[in-house]
C-alpha cells in the first residue's frame, strides 16, 4: 500500500517537475529587430518597430525583409501596449539589435529616459547596437532592410566586420552608452547614419527587369546603385547623455585609431608634386598614459604604432620615396589628424577619446575618482599623439632577398 | 531513529559544500553592498571564504579534540542541552537565510528575464517540491547529485567566461580597492554570513562525512575551490561590467554573455547556464534545510528528521513568498541587519563552544 501511495506521489510530482511554465508558440510572438525613436506630433514619442518576416521570395515587389509596425507613445510600453491591442501577436523584444534615435531627439538627451527605464522591462540585450540618424529614425530603419535580404538580423554582425575593414564605423553598443554615462570615464559615440532615397535598391532593380526595362532605369551619374537606401556617414559624439557633434567616415577612422578599435583600413596620401599613393594601415599596439594629479594641464601620452603596407601608387614614385615617406612623414600625419579630432571632441565637451579609461587607473578608491569628476578636467587635457608607422613590405621584401 | 543520515565521501561533501558556498557568494551577493561604491568583491569574496575556513577549521578541530561526533553533541558539551538548543537556534536561522538567499535571487532573475508573464509563485512552486524533496532524501543522495550538477556548473562557468573574453577591459576593475579598505573589510566579513553555515554544515554531519578528519578535508577542499572559481568568477563579471551598472544587476553572471555582437551559439546560451546554476541553487537549499533539521532535532531530542525538515521547508516557503511577493518594511529591515551582523550571531555560538571546550580541557589537564 505504501509503495502504491509513494508511487502515485512520485507519477504526480512528474507532472510539476516536467511542466513547462506558460508555454507559447513561436509564430505567437512578433520578433522586433529594430527600434527606431522619433519626435511625436501629439505625444512625445513616435516608436517604429521593424519585425522579422519570413519572405515568400517569389514576390519581387515586396520592399524589404522587416514588416514595420509604428505608433505614437509618451513611453515605449505605451506605443507597445497599443500596437498589441492591434496585432494577432506579443511583440518580443529579445532579438532587438537595433535602437536608431533621431538627431534631434539624440541631441535633446532624450536617450537617458528610453535607455533607463525599457530595458530589463523589454529583455532588449544591452548588446543591442545605437545609431543615431540625421533625420527622421523610422525612415532611415525602413532604409536597412529596403533590400530583401535573406537574412535580416545579421546586419549587426555586418557593421562590426565593416568596421573591422574599413575602420570609419563606429559600433557601439547600449551597455557602452551606460558605462559612460554612469561611470564618466569617458563619452559615448556611435554610427552616425541618413537616409537617401535617390539608392536604387537589388528589389527595385528586380522590379524594373520583371517590367522589362533596364534595372538602373531610374539612376543617373554618380548615383550609388545597389545595397541599402540608409547609410552610415560618420559619428555621432556625445558629452553625457546628449549628443554634441559629428565626425566624419575619416575622422570616425580616427578616432578608432585613438581608442584603440581600429583594426584595418585604407588612407590615401599626398607625397607631394601630385603624387597620391594608398596605402594599407593594420593596428598594432596602443599605450596611453594620463596623470589627472598634474598641476595645471593634464598630460595624456597616447603612443600608437601602426603598420602600413602600400596598396597602389602612381607609377613614378619610386619603393624607396614611398618607404621613406611611410617611415618618416605619415605617422606625423596621422597623429596631426587625431589632434584635430581630439580638439573637435574637445569643442564638443566630450572625451570621445576616453582618456578616462587610463585616468581612474591612478585612483585609490572609487569615492576619489568620483569627486575628482573627470568631466569637468576635459578643458586641462593637454594630450601628446605620437604615431610610430612600420612599412611591412619593406620588411616582407626584405625577408624574401 | 529515522535522521535519514547515510555516509557520504570527501569528493561528494566538497561538492555539496562547495555548491551552497558559490550559490550564496555569486548570486545571494546583495548588489548595492557589493558594489554601489566601488567593485572589489573578486578579491572580498574569495578572502571571506578562506576567513571562514579559518573558523570552520577551528571549529572541527575543536570538536576533533572534544571527540564530539558532530556539532549538536559538541554544542551539548559546551553549553549543556538547553544552552545547546538556544545556541543552535542562530545556526538554523543562519542555515535558513542560505537556503533562502539564492532561491529568492533566482526567483527574480527567472521571472525579470526568463519567464515572460509568469508570476512568482507559478515559478516558485516550480521550484519548490524538488528542493522539498531532495532536503527529505538526505545527505546521501545531495551529494550523488551535487557531483553532476557542480561539474555542469564548472563547465557552464569556464564557457560563458571564455565566450565573453573579447569583451573584457581591465580598466573596469579600477580603482582596484572599491571604497578602500574599510569597505572593504566590511564586505569581507559580512560575506562570512554566506559562507560559514554551509561550512558548518559539515560539522553538522561529521559523522555522516566519517569522521573529523574527512571532515576537515571536506572544508579545506570545499573552501579553497570555493574561493578560486568565485574570484575567477567575480574578476570575469567585473571585466564586462563596471561598479555602477555591476550595482543595478541582478545576477549579474547571467548577463556575462550579453556585450558580446558575434552571432554564435556559445553566447546565446545564458537560459542553459540559468537552468543549471537553478539546479545547483536547489540543491544547495536543500543541503541547508537537511542540515538545519538535522541540528534541530539532534539539539532538540528529536528522534526523527522529518517533522523538523517538513516544517523548515515550509518556513521556506513562506519566507520566500514574502520575499517575492510581499512589501513588508519589518522583513526588509531584518534582511539588512541579518546580511550585515547575521555573521556575528553564528561566529559568537561556535567561538564559545570552542573556548568553553577548550577551558575545561585545560582543568582536567
Amino acid at each position: 500500500m505504501k509503495r502504491i501511495v509513494i508511487s502515485l506521489a512520485l507519477f504526480m510530482l512528474a507532472f510539476v517537475f516536467a511542466g513547462c511554465l506558460k508555454p507559447v508558440s513561436l509564430d505567437a510572438y512578433g520578433y522586433v529587430i529594430t527600434v527606431a525613436v522619433d519626435k511625436g506630433k501629439e505625444k512625445e514619442y513616435y516608436f517604429t518597430f521593424a519585425l522579422q518576416r519570413e519572405l515568400g521570395g517569389e514576390n519581387v515587389e515586396s520592399e524589404g525583409g522587416a514588416a514595420a509596425l509604428a505608433c505614437e507613445g509618451d513611453t515605449i510600453f505605451e506605443a507597445v501596449s497599443e500596437l498589441e491591442g492591434n496585432v494577432p501577436y506579443s511583440l518580443n523584444f529579445s532579438r532587438a539589435h537595433f535602437i536608431i534615435m533621431s538627431r534631434e531627439l539624440a541631441e535633446e538627451g532624450a536617450l537617458r529616459d528610453f535607455v533607463m527605464t525599457s530595458f530589463d522591462s523589454l529583455r532588449i540585450r544591452p548588446s543591442a547596437l545605437l545609431l543615431i540618424s540625421e533625420k527622421e529614425a523610422g525612415k532611415f530603419a525602413g532604409g536597412l532592410y529596403s533590400n530583401n535580404n535573406a537574412n535580416i538580423t545579421k546586419l549587426q554582425t555586418a557593421l562590426a566586420l565593416d568596421k573591422e575593414k574599413t575602420g570609419m564605423i563606429s559600433v557601439n553598443s547600449i551597455s557602452r552608452l551606460l558605462e559612460d554615462c554612469t561611470m564618466m570615464t569617458g563619452d559615448f559615440c556611435s554610427a552616425y547614419g541618413a537616409y537617401d532615397d535617390s539608392i536604387i535598391t537589388d528589389a527595385e532593380q528586380k522590379k524594373n527587369e520583371s517590367e522589362g526595362e533596364s534595372p538602373l532605369k531610374d539612376a543617373e551619374t554618380g548615383d550609388r546603385v545597389g545595397g541599402f537606401k540608409s547609410e552610415i556617414i560618420g559619428a555621432a559624439i556625445f558629452s553625457g547623455w546628449k549628443m554634441t557633434g559629428v565626425l566624419t567616415r575619416e575622422e570616425t577612422m580616427y578616432l578608432n585609431m585613438a581608442l584603440g578599435e581600429f583594426e584595418n583600413g585604407n588612407l590615401t596620401v599626398d607625397l607631394g608634386g601630385g603624387k597620391n599613393a594608398t596605402v594599407l594601415l593594420a593596428f598594432v599596439s596602443r599605450k596611453v598614459t594620463a596623470d589627472p594629479f598634474s598641476e595645471g594641464a593634464v598630460p595624456v601620452k597616447s603612443r600608437i604604432m601602426l603598420a602600413a603596407s602600400p596598396h597602389l601608387k602612381d607609377p613614378d614614385i619610386t619603393d624607396e620615396e614611398l618607404d621613406r615617406f611611410i617611415t618618416n612623414e605619415l605617422g606625423g600625419f596621422v597623429a596631426e589628424r587625431i589632434g584635430g579630432v581630439f580638439e573637435k571632441c574637445r569643442a564638443a565637451g566630450s572625451d570621445a577619446m576616453r582618456f578616462g579609461t587610463h585616468a581612474v587607473k591612478r585612483f585609490s578608491t572609487a569615492r576619489e575618482w568620483e569627486e575628482y569628476g573627470w568631466k569637468e578636467h576635459i578643458d586641462r587635457l593637454e594630450p601628446v599623439f605620437e604615431v610610430t608607422i612600420v612599412n611591412t613590405d619593406k620588411y616582407y621584401s626584405e625577408d624574401m632577398q | 531513529m529515522r535522521m535519514n543520515e547515510g555516509r557520504i565521501g570527501v569528493t561528494g561533501a566538497a561538492a555539496l559544500t562547495s555548491a551552497a558556498m558559490i550559490t550564496n557568494g555569486l548570486f545571494a551577493l546583495d548588489p548595492e553592498l557589493a558594489y554601489s561604491s566601488g567593485n572589489s568583491a573578486y578579491l572580498a569574496l574569495p578572502l571571506s571564504a578562506l576567513l571562514s575556513l579559518v573558523v570552520s577549521l577551528c571549529l572541527i578541530g575543536s570538536m576533533k579534540r572534544s571527540g564530539s561526533r558532530d556539532l549538536a553533541e559538541h554544542l551539548q558539551r559546551g553549553f549543556g542541552r538547553v544552552g545547546a538548543a538556544l545556541a543552535a537556534i542562530p545556526f538554523i536561522a543562519a542555515l535558513l537565510f542560505c537556503a533562502l538567499e539564492p532561491t529568492v535571487a533566482f526567483l527574480r532573475v527567472l521571472h525579470r528575464l526568463v519567464y515572460d508573464g509568469v508570476s512568482y509563485t507559478a515559478i516558485l512552486f516550480f521550484v519548490f517540491p524538488i528542493t522539498v524533496f531532495a532536503a527529505w532524501r538526505g545527505i546521501e543522495t545531495l551529494s550523488r547529485t551535487a557531483i553532476v550538477l557542480v561539474t555542469l556548473m564548472l563547465v557552464s562557468f569556464a564557457a560563458a567566461s571564455l565566450a565573453a573574453i573579447p569583451d573584457f577591459e581591465t580598466y573596469r576593475l579600477y580603482p582596484i580597492m572599491g571604497d578602500g579598505v574599510k569597505h572593504f573589510a566590511y564586505l569581507t566579513l559580512t560575506q562570512t554570513l554566506a559562507f560559514l553555515p554551509p561550512l558548518s554544515a559539515a560539522a553538522i554531519h561529521m559523522s555522516g562525512m566519517n569522521g573529523a578528519r574527512s571532515a576537515q578535508r571536506t572544508v579545506l577542499f570545499a573552501a579553497l575551490a570555493s574561493a578560486l572559481i568565485m574570484g575567477l568568477a567575480e574578476l570575469s563579471v567585473s571585466m564586462i561590467y563596471p561598479y555602477r551598472v555591476l550595482a543595478g544587476l541582478l545576477t549579474p553572471l547571467y548577463r556575462i554573455n550579453f556585450l558580446s555582437l558575434s552571432q554564435s551559439y556559445l553566447i546565446r546560451l545564458d537560459k542553459l547556464y540559468i537552468t543549471v546554476w537553478l539546479g545547483v541553487s536547489i540543491l544547495s537549499s536543500a543541503y541547508m534545510i537537511n542540515s538545519a533539521a538535522r541540528l534541530f532535532a539532534r539539539c532538540f531530542g528529536q528522534k526523527d528528521v522529518t517533522p523538523a525538515a517538513a516544517s523548515l521547508s515550509l518556513m521556506l516557503l513562506a519566507f520566500e513568498l514574502i520575499s517575492v511577493t510581499g512589501e513588508y518594511g519589518f522583513l526588509s529591515r531584518t534582511h539588512r541587519a541579518l546580511v550585515r551582523f547575521g555573521w556575528l550571531g553564528i561566529l559568537t555560538p561556535v567561538l564559545a563552544a570552542a573556548l568553553i571546550r577548550a577551558g575545561r580541557s585545560r582543568r582536567k589537564v
